[in-house]
């Protein structure tokens, strides 16, 4: 706990001194390449995350988004088959370095799926999953924790009466903010997001995108969409992920607002049928 | 014509699911209709008393202590051997053999596992018949069943909740401890109940290695220290079935041991039922 609360108030020093300085970068990655079996699927020659604020990832379906994001907090070693090479770097430490423990890297990086993935048990029992087994709280202020996490996800109202209940009682725009809890409980410096409106409604995705702006003034969030508008509605850089020749390459970032520079990426982006809450691809 | 074959595909698994239930009320009706009349609180709660008569509490006795034994050993290991075939071992050879080994072990004929228990405990650490070494002989030839309906379990646990925790910044044994388990508890019951109606009745196991007819109670140590044993005791009986005490014995003993097994069964339905409660819930 304290020494997250320490990482807190270190993370939001620069905020201060970002409008004087050059804006602090908390991930980079360099000459990144993601193999599956031998094949490379996915390059990220570079790419910066900068502190605060939202770093959109965009591109179409199948170019490695997902992927990209499962790099950042080594995730990707989980999965079978998949080989990762390259730099990764968190606040100037190696990812992928040898005395990095992967588990206390996840803990500072965050991450919401593209579904939201419920655990069997309580809402709170939900909410309290990742604090319980990590930090282990004592068992007295495991309400407290459960009702802020549950407010800073905007879910508290809706749950505020059936906290016992279980947690796949739940519509799927309530379990992806109740995912949301869970990870906010750890209190990451940085939130990887996986298109997380991509199965809701247009009012849901309102709601979902005005909390990400609102989490953006305290974490560094990185967000995965396939929808030009959300991109411009929410991030303020964007990088551009499009296969060339069968792999994923992903483009430096720009700030949104100047739009995507290379035409291939342009071309593969505006292809995207844009419309929020029709795809649901796992 | 293809609803003819639905039907007629119907109509056989409903008769081959009538034979299994005929054959095995038939089996019960058989052993009851013989054994009842044997059965008296006497029966079971007094000595034997030589061949056929008075009652058969050390045979009950020493059948609980194996069972228990061979649970106590046999439990924990395959607790380990599952997680290490589904998680430690997740990908290549290693994994591959163990599964091997655990199924060509599954294959052993039981009197094979007597032999072993004669040569290894009872001749080659000059223990003589025990109780321990029937207990570890049995530990051993339920092992296979055990640990391949909990791996079964462990491997149906959703990878989404594997990835979803780990995400979260649990280490892998807190993965284990949080996820896999308690997932996968109805599969350590359900393959612990199978190994034990099976260990219950084993006759050649115990035959060299544990059981006498006669001449003992409860053991008071390990070397030296056999133990009576209901499959043992209906085996001996049944040689000489035209005693009619004896018989009457016989059928008794194997009531009690129908009885025990069942007894044993219906205990662990709760947690069965709990199980899959939650199952559902997930
Ligand atoms: N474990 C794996 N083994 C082999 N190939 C994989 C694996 N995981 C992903 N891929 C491949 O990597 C590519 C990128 O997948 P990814 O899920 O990252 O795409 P995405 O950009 O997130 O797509 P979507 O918008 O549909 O979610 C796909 O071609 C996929 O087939
Ligand atoms: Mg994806």
């Amino acid at each position: 706990m304290a020494e997250a609360l320490r990482q807190r108030s270190a993370s939001s020093e620069p905020i201060v001194s970002a409008a004087t300085t050059e804006p602090r970068i908390v991930l980079s990655c360099n000459d990144l390449e993601v193999r599956a079996g031998g094949t490379p699927i996915l390059r990220c020659p570079e790419l910066e995350v900068r502190a605060h604020g939202v770093t959109g990832v965009i591109g179409p379906s199948g170019a490695g988004k997902s992927t990209l994001l499962k790099c950042l907090n080594r995730l990707i070693e989980l999965e079978p088959g998949l080989s990762v090479r390259g730099r990764v770097e968190l606040d100037g430490t190696a990812v992928y370095g040898r005395r990095t423990d992967p588990a206390r890297l996840r803990e500072r990086i965050g991450i919401l799926f593209q579904q939201p993935v419920v655990f069997p048990g309580s809402i709170a029992r939900n909410v309290l999953f990742g604090l319980r087994w990590v930090r282990r709280p004592p068992r007295r202020t495991w309400p407290g924790h459960v009702q802020r996490a549950l407010r800073a996800a905007s879910l508290w109202d809706e749950v505020e009466y059936r906290l016992d209940r279980p947690a796949t009682e739940l519509s799927v725009g309530q379990r992806q903010r109740l995912c949301l809890a869970r990870t906010l409980a750890m209190e990451p410096e940085v939130i990887l997001m996986d298109e997380p409106t991509s199965s809701l409604d247009p009012a849901s995705t309102e709601a979902i995108e005005g909390l990400i702006r609102r989490l953006a003034e305290r974490h560094t969030i990185v967000l995965v969409t396939h929808d030009m508008d959300q991109a411009r509605r929410v991030t303020d850089r964007i990088a551009c992920v499009c296969l060339r020749d069968g792999v994923g390459v992903v483009a430096p970032s720009v700030p949104t607002a100047t739009g995507l520079p290379d035409p291939g990426c342009r071309r593969a982006v505006e292809a995207i049928p844009g419309t929020p809450g029709r795809r649901v691809i796992p | 014509m293809r609803r003819l074959i639905d039907h007629g595909f119907t109509l056989l698994t409903g008769m081959a699911a009538l034979a299994a239930c005929g054959l095995l009320v038939g089996i019960a009706a058989v052993i009851l209709e013989r054994g009842l009349p044997a059965l008296s609180w006497e029966f079971v709660s007094r000595a034997a008393d030589g061949f056929g008569g008075g009652g058969v509490v050390y045979q009950i006795a020493g059948t609980v202590l194996l069972l228990l034994t061979a649970l106590g050993v046999a439990a924990p290991t395959a607790i380990a051997v599952a997680l290490l075939a589904t998680v430690y071992l997740d990908r290549g050879r290693s994994r591959r053999r163990l599964t091997l080994a655990l199924y060509a072990l599954n294959g052993v004929p039981s009197i094979v596992f007597g032999i072993v228990g004669l040569a290894v405990f009872v001749k080659g650490l000059g223990w003589g018949k025990s109780w321990l070494a029937g207990g570890l002989v049995l530990a051993l030839m339920i092992l296979p069943t055990l640990t391949v309906a909990l791996a079964e379990r462990i491997r149906a646990v959703p990878r989404s909740y594997r990835t979803a925790a780990s995400g979260l910044g649990l280490s892998r044994s807190a993965v284990v401890w949080s996820v896999l388990l308690p997932q996968s508890l109805g599969g350590l019951v359900s393959g612990t109940l199978l190994g034990l109606a099976r260990a219950a009745g084993e006759t050649a196991p115990i035959l060299f290695t544990a059981a006498v007819f006669a001449g003992a109670t409860l053991p008071a140590g390990v070397k030296e220290s056999p133990i009576l044993a209901l499959p043992y005791h209906i085996f001996v009986l049944a040689q000489d079935s035209f005693d009619p005490a004896a018989g009457a014995a016989l059928w008794g003993s194997a009531t009690v041991l129908l009885a025990l097994v069942l007894s044993l069964s219906i205990a662990a339905l709760p947690t069965r039922l709990r199980t899959h409660e939650e199952a559902r819930h997930g």
